[in-house]
């Protein structure tokens, strides 16, 4: 039986009367001025350009409502006054921000006989976000931001008289970006935050009342003078840009009267000063965690990319493209020069503040970190999956976690292919993502909801649904999230647990291998028919489209593909189709 | 043309000028400047809120859920759920590990309590800092307080932790680790320092009951001086030196005597004599007039009207809870909620989570362990059933059930007692059906003096005292008995402890052996979020000579359970602490 108190909280008799309003506007000025000039017997182009930006945000939002108390209450407040149609749970709130960009950039571009063009930025950034000193007395606001591009069409210099090579450009390029997004403004600025307006978070350990003391919020029912308080907040003085240093080398081709073209690309990205979530040093700020520059990373890659027109006829033709990327991406750099730093992320839903991923030293950026586990059979012929004492200590704690895959795909693919067949057309894009893992939350966080002692919960008013993933999960292939067990590293199984957590199953099992998937995939992702006609009359062209048709994955949640490797209750992208005709007259 | 080349010079200057990249924060909750009484009474509310909107919304803390992380939610948590206090239904994140004592430092209530304490120790820094070299009085009595607070935390961390980061000055230097001795010598010579110091309020002159004085100084030595053994000689190790010349018992026993005669507190419902324990209860329900329930004195500990009832003058360390004013998830609404359903009597809250109740074991301190099962009682009747005030506990559908908590009672509410010593009742409440203790009329509905009859009735006015003098009491009877060996029939310590029992209507005691003593402490103790530090110090809790067991009580020999670890969150970004918790078997 489900017993519910006769006033809740959001009881609200004559409902609830409230507004909210949310303002913000943008303001940019922006000038430049550009020179520009052609030698034209020489063939060469110059032109120059700097300017000068200035961008400011401002948002701010408030709101106010209450409920009423009934006409025909009959109670009073402290001074006797009777409440029968005030307000009562009153909320109210303010909140505003702002933050502001400065730039100043300039461009050079120059075009060489039509072979050698070259392009040559700087800008230099200033953000509100940032310290104009850091504690070491160093700017921290300022980024400095120059490129460099190069680019040498080769088929126009000595290769001019091969006519297959219709195209052929080598392109070397350089620059700097940076990135100052945090979502959080005045970081670095120490700030107190008062008790909030018509909270219930005031403390009574002042003296004086109204007019004698500016904090006085009240006083309560036993007389005693309550006051707001006010919390200092975190800061990092020493926040700074986020840089990302990118060098390429790449070629630009195509042949045989352009039916053969494509590209091919080399880069290599290092970025410094990674923006993430950091725990604090207890005792050294004023929270436990905070947002701070925690290292350097790199990512490298070779990009390619193929398109041919295979066929050419009056009345059949077949493009085909493909295209292959490959990427690599390691954390070089943390805070902390010891080896077994790292620093969480990848928050999941299961308990908490819990984190499956990390950053560490030597590995992939966001890289899971988790707790091995193994599907054994025990004596009495329970299969259960137990968790691994990889370190051999005898036990199993935070230091037999390791680094076992990472949400990014090693190598990701494309193709694109059209047939036109007189006046059919019938055209298909697909992708493929090969490498990349997934940390199935959903299945995780509704596991446990299917032990035996869960799923009929007394304070719930009852039995509650399970996910059918999280039950075959359980029953069918034995992982149950109350009786895990552990083992050596050797496979012998050291601590039996069946029945409950309470009889000492591995309580963490949440953060385990067992739920990072391989989310590798092919996903189909538009197919279109289509067949044109052109009478003298009429013309048109009737087609179906169909996009998202299917996905080819091993991965068992809804979709494999989740930015950052953490699927917890996507919304899952919605498969379409599209049906039309189009008449011209 | 020239004009044009003026007009895009102004433009320029004023695109220049516009927009500052010295940006102020706009929101009107925030301020950069430090306003001393605001942060001082931050300091104090650390205790009894969570955030700055209350009861979330706002909360101090990451990695946490806000109403977990209450000071005395969590200290509660981890002193009571693993020993043979308790059991909590819910299957809250860590609690499992906590209550079958198999914790590791990845440990998130773990990790949420020392968060906490580190929380309010750099707030206190924070604000010594600010008023560095203040002159006037007022400051100066702040300053010295809030000394005081920031001892109590490190007192906790003292307890429960082994070798914790230890920071005086809020900088962005990684702490340093500090020895438990180490930790332990700082406290005292702190705590001696401000019992002496002549900013601190005297003794029992406090004008402000929710302020500490010179007698929480008193109370801290007290603790540490009767808990030295564990703090200093613990079996876990580094055992670098003795203390001569210096008897613990003695100490204790000094300064808990002085908190009785000399601190001007005093306990609710019991006049003391000449000497300790030769005084007499007081009749509180003479004070009864028709229409009033009575509650005991014991009961009005507990009581929402306990900062005005009397009982304020027991507690030497009060939290402040109100309905209006102040609410946690972790305070008031957390004892009282907690232990019960709504198949319970009024509470003083329209709201129950029915997720905690008492272990078999301690149900059987109270009364035989066949007889538990055939008692069905409610808090009201229970009390005159087992002739003591202190047993506010109920027992509604035990009747012919085998008391347990585990396997398939692990989620039942009924399969143990409830105790229900926390309530939201005004003990000026009016009657109206239900029998009182006396079998006197009784009362119908919720009482109170005044509250909203929507959302505030579910909000508990009582407040928690976290020092109470009854400790003291306990304190004087442990350390005279342990300083003359454990003879069961010492006078002094009878006589203390008979004290409690006499205010509390129950029978005096005439021996007092090792499982009398620990039972005392509980009986009188129960619930507050003390149990761990009390079966440690009778080498109880874990470790190689403990002998007692209880539901859920799975590692009992390893004495690194006697300490919680460092959290690994913390270890991770702070260097300085790598390898404390391999040092003593995490």
């Amino acid at each position: 039986m489900t017993t519910y108190p006769a006033y809740s909280y959001d009881n609200h008799y004559y409902g609830w009367d409230g507004w909210s309003d949310e303002s913000k506007y943008n303001l940019q000025f922006s000038t430049y001025i550009m020179y520009g000039h052609d030698w034209e017997p020489q063939k060469q182009h110059f032109d120059a350009m700097i300017g000068f930006e200035n961008q400011y945000f401002y948002r701010h939002t408030s709101n106010e409502g209450c409920g009423y108390y009934r006409e025909t209450n009959t109670l009073t407040d402290p001074e006797g006054n009777p409440l029968a149609g005030q307000p009562y749970n009153v909320s109210k709130g303010e909140w505003a921000t702002d933050n502001a960009l400065q730039s100043f950039y300039g461009r050079i571009n120059w075009n060489g006989w039509n072979q050698v063009l070259v392009t040559a930025t700087f800008r230099a950034d200033g953000s509100s976000r940032f310290a104009k000193k850091n504690s070491e007395g160093k700017n921290a606001r300022w980024g400095l931001f120059p490129s460099v591009a190069i680019g040498w069409k080769i088929n126009e210099t000595f290769m001019k008289h091969i006519t297959a090579v219709n195209d052929l450009k080598l392109r070397i390029g350089y620059g700097i970006t940076g990135q100052q997004d945090l979502g959080l403004d005045y970081y670095y600025i120490p700030t107190y935050t008062w008790t909030q307006e018509n909270s219930h978070a005031f403390y009574p350990v002042l003296e004086g009342s109204q007019g004698e003391n500016d904090l006085w919020a009240g006083t309560d029912a036993n007389g005693n003078n309550v006051y707001m308080t006010a919390r200092p907040g975190v800061y990092n003085t020493d926040l700074t840009w986020e840089k990302t240093y990118t060098s390429n080398i790449g070629i630009d081709y195509a042949f045989l009267n352009n039916r053969i073209n494509g590209s091919i690309d080399y880069y290599h990205r290092r970025t410094k000063d990674l923006l993430s979530n950091v725990n604090v040093s207890a005792g050294s700020n004023f929270r436990n965690q905070m947002m701070g520059n925690i290292g350097d990373l790199y990512n490298q890659g070779v990009e390619f990319s193929i398109n041919a027109v295979l066929i050419d006829r009056k009345h059949f033709k077949w493009d085909l493209g493909y295209n292959i990327a490959w990427n690599e991406n390691k954390i070089t750099r943390l805070l902390e020069d010891d080896p077994d730093y790292f620093v969480s992320c990848g928050g999941i839903s299961s308990g908490t503040g819990n984190f499956v991923k990390v950053h560490k030293v030597g590995e992939a950026a966001g890289s899971f970190f988790v707790y091995e586990t193994k599907k054994m059979t025990d004596a009495d012929g329970n299969t259960r999956y137990y968790v691994v004492d990889r370190n051999g200590d005898g036990q199993i704690n935070q230091s037999d976690k390791y680094i076992y895959k990472n949400p990014v795909a090693p190598v990701t693919m494309g193709l694109q292919t059209k047939f036109q067949f007189y006046g059919f057309d019938l055209g298909i894009t697909m992708r493929a993502s090969i490498g990349n893992y997934m940390y199935n939350d959903v299945l995780a966080s509704n596991l446990q909801w299917v032990e035996p002692d869960k799923v009929y919960q007394n304070q719930n008013g009852g039995y509650h649904s399970v996910l059918t993933t999280a039950y075959n999960c359980y029953y069918g292939d034995n992982m149950r999230s109350n009786q895990m067990g552990w083992v050596s590293q050797d496979g012998t199984i050291k601590g039996q647990a069946v029945g409950s957590n309470d009889q000492g199953s591995f309580s963490e099992w949440y953060a385990s291998d067992f739920f990072v998937e391989d989310a590798s995939f092919l996903r189909i992702d538009n197919i279109t028919l289509g067949y044109s006609f052109n009478k003298s009359k009429i013309s048109g062209r009737a087609y179906v489209t169909v996009s998202n048709p299917c996905v080819f994955t091993r991965y068992k949640g809804l979709d494999p593909e989740v930015n950052g490797g953490i699927d917890n209750n996507i919304y899952p992208r919605s498969m379409t189709t599209v049906a039309g005709l189009s008449l011209n007259f | 043309m020239k004009n044009y080349k003026i007009l895009l010079v102004a433009l320029m200057g004023l695109g220049l000028t516009a927009c500052s990249l010295d940006r102020q924060p706009l929101d009107p909750n925030t301020d950069t400047k430090f306003n001393k009484d605001a942060v001082f009474a931050k300091c104090y509310a650390t205790f009894g809120l969570t955030g700055q909107q209350g009861p979330d919304g706002s909360g101090d803390l990451d990695g946490i859920d806000e109403g977990t992380s209450s000071f005395y939610r969590l200290f509660w948590e981890l002193n009571e759920f693993c020993s043979d206090e308790g059991w909590w239904i819910w299957n809250d994140v860590g609690l499992a590990d906590i209550r079958t004592l198999s914790w590791t430092s990845s440990n998130d209530l773990v990790y949420g309590l020392y968060s906490r304490f580190y929380f309010d120790i750099t707030l206190c820094n924070s604000f010594l800092q600010n008023t560095e070299g203040a002159t006037d009085k007022t400051t100066l009595e702040q300053r010295a307080e809030v000394r005081m607070l920031r001892a109590i935390n490190y007192y906790y961390l003292l307890d429960m932790f082994y070798e914790v980061p230890f920071v005086t000055a809020v900088s962005a230097t990684k702490p340093k680790a500090q020895s438990r001795r180490d930790l332990f010598d700082w406290l005292e010579k702190e705590c001696l320092e401000l019992a002496d110091d002549q900013n601190i309020v005297k003794a029992g002159q406090r004008t402000n009951k929710y302020r500490v004085d010179q007698a929480c100084a008193w109370f801290l030595l007290m603790r540490l001086y009767l808990n030295f053994p564990v703090y200093y000689e613990s079996e876990l190790g580094k055992r670098d030196g003795e203390r001569y010349g210096f008897d613990p018992y003695i100490e204790a026993r000094d300064y808990a005597k002085k908190l009785i005669t000399e601190s001007g507190y005093k306990l609710h419902g019991y006049d003391e004599g000449g000497t300790i324990g030769s005084g007499k209860a007081v009749d509180l329900a003479k004070e009864r007039t028709a229409d009033h329930v009575f509650f005991s004195a014991y009961q009005q500990l507990f009581m929402g009207d306990n900062d005005a009832n009397g009982a304020q003058n027991e507690a030497v360390f009060l939290i402040y809870q109100d309905a209006m004013h102040c609410r946690s998830w972790g305070g008031a609404r957390f004892v009282v909620n907690a232990v019960r359903d709504a198949n319970f009597v009024p509470s003083g809250s329209t709201d129950t989570w029915s997720c905690f109740r008492t272990s078999p074991e301690f149900v059987y301190y109270w009364v035989k362990q066949n007889d538990a099962s055939k008692i069905a009682l409610n808090e009201y009747q229970m009390p005159i059933k087992l002739k003591d005030d202190r047993a506010i506990m109920a027992s509604k559908t035990t009747a012919g059930k085998t008391m347990k908590l585990s396997g398939n009672e692990a989620a039942d509410f009924y399969a143990s007692w409830s105790v229900l010593k926390f309530n939201g009742l005004y003990s000026t409440a009016e009657s109206d059906t239900l029998k009182d203790i006396h079998g006197q009329d009784s009362i119908v509905q919720a009482p109170w003096t005044w509250t909203s009859p929507i959302g505030e009735a579910q909000w508990p006015d009582t407040d928690i005292p976290l020092f109470r003098l009854a400790e003291a009491y306990m304190t004087y009877a442990e350390a005279v008995w342990r300083k003359d060996n454990k003879n069961p029939s010492n006078a002094d310590a009878l006589k203390a402890i008979n004290a409690l029992r006499k205010r509390a209507n129950a029978a005096s005691v005439t021996k007092l052996d090792e499982e009398t003593m620990l039972q005392e402490w509980a009986k009188e103790f129960y619930c507050e979020g003390r149990r761990r530090t009390d079966l440690i110090r009778f080498g109880q809790f874990a470790g190689a000579n403990s002998t007692k067991t209880w539901e859920g009580h799975r590692a009992g020999k390893d004495k690194k359970y006697l300490v919680y670890p460092i959290p690994a969150k913390d270890v991770t970004a702070n260097e300085n602490l790598k390898g404390l918790n391999e040092a003593i078997g995490y």
